[in-house]
């Protein structure tokens, strides 16, 4: 088997393990209710990383590797913690159900009107009175980058993982390479 | 240089966006001389019955034309099996039929459109034809074998149970049949569940005969926030029900229903108490009564 076969069973094998992670995450509720397709995304984002990283690390002088491992976890730390942090906030569960709303941080005029200074912190009973519709008393704009920044932390999470597992593993041979390797 | 990367990349992309479980023809382990999907009605059918289940033809037509993978789940879902229970509603009138007649266009229309689904979804005849006949033949000899009992009369629950459990039958032989001739498919089972999550209600009044309209608590607190009349169907955002179709609700209400004798009713109902508790493809009763 030749240099060529061996990379490519390394960097699939390695990818294919990652792309695991949002699929399993979904699992334990973890990734973010919206989008829908954000276990798809996540996947093709971490094979995307796996192989950014592999191509620029793999050859790099351990001092480089390093600060790739560290600026990585770093990545991943802050997507991790903002992630937890925008999900406390902003995400409600329906009692009895496994779905989850997405709040907003701007009141409608009319959840305005109705809750005045509770706003825009209400509370679950104001979300079942309006059927669970956030946009009912969350500005639609409030809703939407409240989603955006849990898809991104989410992502910036799963991104900062592949990339720091990825620096360490990049470092590592498989085994010494042939004489006649073809690269 | 980088030719690894991007025979990588296409690997993983086309292996991504390949359908977890299609339907495979290829796979079809069936006999060869398999009849056409579209299927006559049995013989000996009742008239009445055939002559519905040929109108439901173009219905069911119609609804599988718009599943992309007729009784499959949604795209994303890690699990892919076919379901018997469709959430495709019958055009059928049923406040201006009796019991028996709406009954038996119900399940014309639902005979017509599963046949239809199994054959789109790839399911050979073979495997669905003789449950599917037997399902059809054992529902309306409880149909049509004794007063067929008006929607929340003594007796409809009972009923209902039969016929449900004439339909976990079917799906059965037709999982059975599927593991031995079509292993390569998706897995048939009767999970049922329309909607966002949301459970399907049908708003009554108690005696019938009344109107009943919903408002959410939000709306109406709005309206009063407003200085508007609250109870006005007009003036704020009521919905007037249909006491034969489903509606998905999920929250706290208000109503208020109106009789033609001149009585009325109003109150508030919280309608999530069910939510992932009711059985499945059952809509649950709410009455109104007056006071």
């Amino acid at each position: 088997m030749d240099q060529y076969l061996k990379d490519l069973m390394k960097v699939v094998g390695i990818g294919g393990a990652f792309a695991l992670l949002p699929a399993l995450a979904a699992l334990a509720g973890l990734s973010p209710p919206w989008p829908p397709a954000i276990g798809g995304v996540s996947a093709l984002l971490i094979l995307a990383f796996s192989l950014i990283v592999w191509e620029w690390v793999r050859k790099s002088r351990t001092a480089t590797r390093r600060s790739w491992i560290v600026w990585a976890l770093i990545l991943t730390l802050t997507g991790l913690t903002g992630y937890l942090f925008l999900y406390s906030l902003f995400i409600e569960p329906i009692p009895g159900t496994d779905m989850r709303v997405i709040r907003g941080f701007t009141c409608t005029a009319d959840a305005a009107l109705v809750h005045g200074a509770r706003c825009p912190d209400l509370p679950r009973e104001a979300l079942q009175d309006a059927e669970w519709e956030a946009t009912a008393l969350w500005t639609r704009g409030s809703v939407t980058a409240v989603r955006l920044g849990l898809a991104f932390t989410w992502l910036l999470f799963t991104a900062g993982l592949i990339a720091t597992v990825g620096a360490i593993l990049a470092g590592r041979r498989l085994k010494a390479p042939a004489a006649n390797a073809s690269e | 240089m980088h030719r690894w990367i991007v025979s990588t990349i296409a690997l993983l992309l086309a292996a991504c966006t390949e359908p977890a479980s299609a339907p495979d023809p290829a796979a079809d382990s069936a006999p060869a001389s398999e009849e056409p999907s579209a299927t006559p009605a049995q013989p000996g059918l009742p008239a009445d019955y055939a002559a519905m289940r040929a109108g439901a033809q173009a219905w069911a037509a119609d609804q599988v034309s718009a599943e992309s993978a007729p009784g499959m789940p949604a795209e994303g879902d890690t699990d892919p099996y076919f379901d018997t229970m469709s959430c495709a509603e019958p055009d059928i009138e049923p406040g201006e039929q009796a019991p028996r007649e709406q009954q038996l266009a119900a399940l014309a229309h639902e005979a017509v459109l599963l046949e239809g689904r199994l054959a789109a979804a790839g399911y050979a005849p073979a495997l669905w034809r003789e449950p599917l006949g037997r399902w059809e033949t054992a529902a309306l000899d409880v149909i049509t074998g004794a007063p067929t009992p008006a929607w929340g009369a003594p007796g409809y629950d009972a009923f209902e149970a039969r016929l449900s459990a004439l339909a976990d039958t079917l799906t059965a032989e037709l999982e059975a049949n599927r593991a031995r001739l079509q292993p390569a498919l998706a897995p048939i089972r009767r999970e049922g569940g329309c909607g966002a999550g949301e459970t399907p209600f049908l708003v009554r009044t108690d005696p019938p005969g009344g109107k009943v309209w919903l408002i959410t608590r939000f709306a109406f607190d709005v309206c009063r926030a407003k200085k508007l009349d609250a109870w006005s169907t007009e003036a704020c955002r009521w919905t007037e029900m249909d006491p034969d179709r489903e509606a998905y609700l999920s929250g706290s209400y208000n109503y208020q229903a109106h009789w033609p004798d001149g009585a009325t009713g109003r109150g508030s109902r919280r309608l999530d108490d069910g939510m992932g508790n009711f059985e499945e493809g059952t809509a649950v009763p709410v009455l109104v009564r007056p006071g």
